[in-house]
This record gives structure tokens, sequence and C-alpha cells, in this order.
């Protein structure tokens, strides 16, 4: 249904990062108006190394109806995923819906082993990164000063300055 | 023509873009069915497909069991629920075959997408402690549990069954599949060790749908039926702690029946589906329901439901497309379709949700041979019963793509 079937590699620091329970995960989806909306899910993982995956606690959540937006009329969904130095951006395709299945049975037993046996979800979205950037600050600055050597310094940084001005 | 006919689907998904293909795909589906070539087949023999046992139904209205197991309902990579026939008589079906791990859906040679099937419940294989095997008492949706509580239709008995209906005609290829007389009314306790047993499998099941064939009889219209579905729920309801995410589809029941159902059980959906709107039509079309309890007393119980059941909590549904039928129907869509929205309307101000069905023309019943609906009319119908129920502030959660998957105009409620 016209799905861009180009994807990106997750490497290993990216998989080890959506595993960990610990790193920050945030989806960014689109709203219908267009205007972008974040919300945090920390089920964002990989499973095959290859596709992302999160579960949905919420059939009417903000993120989800758009999620099923994202899907029905090819609408980008992103994510941030960071932990200490190291971020990453990655941006993705909305690829499936599960709603049963050995899939969804895996990400409600993972939530309700971290939660407890009334824990539930409501659905699992899988998706295919198309892009993955690292966009850790040391990493950003980096490639700014490579470009623009000039910006976001100023002068009377410790760095720069001689120590008797 | 394979090709033209998913540029046809690409055509009408210009025509309206706020229809998701998604839709208009499984609308298709189930008008034209589907088949499995031999590989998808032997795909789907093992615990993680196999539904019921796979019966060849065809033109003439004949049947063969074979030693094979059809998957369940198709899942579409949004989570589309499509419960799509694999029968033989369709005419023109849609194709999946498997590859390279995935199930591939095609239209003739032209592929149309990557789809999946419900899982096979972990109950299934089970038997209660009387010997009957569980999937012979119940089946199972993504997520929804449908029993069927008495496996005959009174209304065949005189001849008044519905026109567009084969329920039940297929009860004695059945037997020997399930290896087990099958009888026409189910024992509670049964019931309840099937329930039981489905809610030992995590997240399978969240919700749990009663349907049998009309039986009037009692001093009132319906009082044994309803005795029977009391007795029923109350056993279901020995497994929950309180009212249970539950619907019935049955007949027109009089408030006094209704109000015992609703006060004696945990049931909190009531579903008695008018099938036709039009007055004319539905005397041609459904006849018994014409006479028990008729039309007006149809209409103006499943109205009164809404006292008992709540705003938003009855449903009632058409059969879209035989609204059609020849010789008697509408001879133009559009008529067809003001039809129907206007039920629509009726139901929606007075609380109820009006949903709407694909007509799949069976050769078992008395509209044998006739054409399917145009699909650019039931994409039309769907959008349009969609925007009214969504005037009224109607959301069809208990027929909705995880618990029902009959709808694609309910489907079209997730964004909202």
């Amino acid at each position: 249904m016209g799905h861009n079937k180009r994807t990106a590699v997750l490497t290993a620091g990216i998989v080890s990062l959506l595993k960990d329970k610990s790193a920050i995960k945030v989806a960014g989806t689109l709203n219908a108006d267009g205007s972008p909306y974040i919300a945090a899910n920390d089920s964002l993982s990989t499973l095959d190394g290859q596709t992302l995956i999160l579960s949905e606690a919420l059939e009417k959540s903000v993120s989800n109806r758009n999620l099923v937006r994202g899907i029905w009329f090819d609408k980008p969904v992103s994510f941030h995923v960071a932990r200490g130095d190291e971020a990453y951006y990655i941006q993705a395709k909305v690829y499936r819906c599960l709603i049963a299945g050995k899939l969804f049975e895996q990400m409600l037993l993972r939530k309700r082993a971290e939660e407890g046996a009334d824990a539930d979800i409501s659905l699992v979205w899988e998706f295919i990164p198309v892009s993955v950037e690292e966009v850790s600050a040391k990493v950003l600055r980096k490639e700014q000063e490579a470009r623009h050597p000039y910006f976001d310094r100023h002068l009377d940084r410790a760095s720069i300055r001689t120590a008797n001005n | 023509m394979a090709a033209d006919r998913v540029l046809e689907i690409d055509r009408l998904g210009r025509k309206y873009p706020d229809v998701p293909r998604f839709i208009i795909l499984k609308l298709d589906l189930l008008r034209r069915g589907a088949r499995l070539t031999s590989r998808a087949l032997d795909a789907v023999q093992n615990d993680e497909y196999r539904f019921g046992p796979m019966l060849i139904f065809f033109k003439n209205g004949g049947s063969k069991k074979t030693d094979r197991s059809n998957p369940g309902s198709m899942l579409l990579r949004d989570g589309t629920t499509a419960p799509v026939s694999f029968e033989e008589y369709f005419e023109d079906p849609y194709r999946v075959d498997y590859t390279s791990g995935k199930f591939i859906l095609y239209d003739g040679r032209v592929r149309v997408d990557e789809v999946d099937f419900t899982p096979r419940p972990k109950y299934y294989g089970h038997l209660t402690t009387s010997g009957i095997p569980m999937e012979s008492i119940a089946s199972a949706r993504a997520q929804r549990l449908i029993i069927c509580a008495y496996r005959h239709c009174h209304l065949w008995d005189t001849g008044d069954q519905c026109k567009y209906c084969a329920f039940f005609t297929d009860l004695k290829a059945s037997r020997p599949a399930f290896d087990t007389p099958l009888r026409r009314g189910v024992d509670p306790e049964d019931i309840y060790e099937t329930v039981r047993e489905v809610l030992k499998e995590p997240g399978r099941i969240s919700e749990i749908y009663l349907t049998a064939g009309m039986d009037y009889r009692g001093e009132h219209f319906f009082d044994e039926e309803v005795e029977r579905y009391i007795r029923i729920l109350q056993a279901i309801g020995r497994n929950f702690k309180g009212r249970f995410s539950s619907q019935i589809m049955a007949p027109a029941y009089s408030k006094a029946q209704l109000t015992r159902l609703y006060r004696e059980t945990g049931l909190t959906s009531y579903c008695p589906n008018i099938e036709v709107w039009d007055e004319r039509l539905f005397g041609w079309i459904c006849p018994g329901k014409n006479k028990w309890p008729g039309r007006k007393e149809w209409i103006k119980r499943t109205l009164d439901a809404v006292d008992i059941f709540g705003k938003g909590n009855v449903y009632t549904q058409v059969v879209a497309g035989v609204e059609l039928a020849r010789p008697h129907g509408f001879k133009t869509v559009d008529a067809a379709l003001r039809s129907n929205l206007e039920a629509c309307e009726f139901f929606a101000k007075r609380g109820v949700i009006f949903l709407s069905t694909v007509w799949r023309m069976n050769p078992a019943s008395a509209l044998a041979g006739q054409k399917n609906p145009p699909l650019e009319y039931i994409i039309r119908l769907s959008k349009g019963l969609y925007d009214i129920r969504k005037a009224y502030g109607l959301s069809s959660d208990n027929d909705d793509y995880k618990h029902c998957g009959n709808h694609a105009d309910a489907d079209l409620e997730r964004i909202d």
C-alpha cells in the first residue's frame, strides 16, 4: 500500500540503546492539522535489529490516532533515543499494527513483567527506519564547527580568551 | 483485467481521499472473497494459524469436507480485520500466496500487499469436561470471542428465513468435521469452561459475543431464547468480577425481556439487526422478522433498548447491498444510499449505532446468483454512515476493528 521499502541500518550501538529500559525514548507523530506531537514511550525497542516496535497503552491516545493516520495516509514518524552522551534521531515509516499474535503477546507480557499482572496494552506498532542520525551534543557541535567555526563561540569563554583579559 | 481492478481501487482511493486504501481494500475483499494457493494453505496447517476444518462450498450450494484447515480472519497491515470468505463460489476472488515467510495478497498477477491472519487461539484443541471440542463452542476474531448459543434458526422451519441467509445450512457438513455430534443447544457449563480456558491466553480476548439462530418460541415471542441467553450469560459471568465487555446479536426483545437480560447478567451491549431499512424491502427480504415481531415493533424495541443499555450501547446493522437485489430492490445506488443514510440518521438521533456489513451472495441462500454490491457504493455508504454517527457523538466501541471487523464504517472511527 505504498510503503517505502528504503531502510536504514540500526547499528549495534543504536540497538543497544533501544533495548535499554533506562534510555530516553520519545516518539514524534503528526496531528491531523500537520502540527507535531511528541510523547515519551519507553516501550520503543527492536526485536530483530532491523525494525522498530512499540506498544501503545491507549487506543484513543493522540499518538495512537496519529499512528493510524500515519499508516493510512503515509505520514512519517520520528523517534529520539538518548542515554547519557549518546543520542539518535530516527525517521521511520509506520509498517504494521498488531492487535493479536506472538509479537503482541510478547509486548504485553513484557509490560506485565514490568508493571504487574493487571497491566495492559492496546496494540503494537512496527516501523521501518528510513534514516538514522547521531544527534549527541558532542557530534552536533563537531559537525557545526567544521562548517561554521565562528558560530556559538562567545568570546568571553574561558577556552577562548586569555587569562589576563 | 486484474491490473484494471487494482487501478480501480487506486482510482476510488483518489476519488475518496479521506477513505484509507486499507478500508477500500477490505470492502473489496469482503465483496469478492479470497482463495489461498496451495503453498499458502500449506503454511496455515499449523498451531499458529489453522482455524476450523476446511469445508469447501460450491456454486451449486453443495459442499465437501477436506482434511485441511482454513485460517481465521484476514488481518491487513494497519490492523484492520477483514473476515474474508475463502469459499469456492466467489467468481473473482483475490489470491493469497506464501513466499519468503510472508503471506502476499494478489489481485490476479498484481501484488496488492502483505497480509496476515488472526492467530489460532490456544484453547483450540481442548475439550470441555463433557468432551465437547471448545472450538465447536466458540470461535475467535482478533480480540472477540464468538459463541453460537443455538445452532438452529426457526425461521427456516416455515421458509421465513432472511433471503440472503445461509446460516446453519453447513451444519450437516460440519458434523463429521468435528467428529462429534453438534447439538442445537449448547450446555452453559461447556460455555463457562470454554471461556475459562480462553482467558488463560494473555491478551487474547477483550469482548464476548453471543449469536444464534432465531427462536421465537415461548409465551411471549422469544421467551425461551431469552431464558437461554440468561443462563448462558450467567455461566460466562462466573468468570468475571462484574459486568464484562459483551454483546448479543439477537432479535428485537420486549422491554421486559431486555430488562431481565441487563439486570440478571453482565451483558453490556445489544444488537438487534434491522438488516434492510426500507419497509417494502424488509417485508420481502426478511419475512420472518416481519412476523416476529414485525418491522414497526422491531424498530420500537431497538429504540427502547437505549433506555436500558444506554446511548451508544445498542446497535443495529444492514446487510449493505441486499437492498439492491433483484427483482424488488432499489434500481439505483443513489436510492439505496439515501435509504440507508436516512436509517442511520433516524437511529443516531435516538442513540442507536447503525452499522453496515457487506452482502456476500451465498449459493445456499434464496438470493443465490445475484451480484455483489458495487465497490463504490459501499465506500460511499461506509463514509456516509461514519459521518452521521460522528455528528451525533456515537462511537462503535463494541463493534470496532478489534472486536468485530465486519464494519468498515466503524473502522473509520480509529482516528477520532
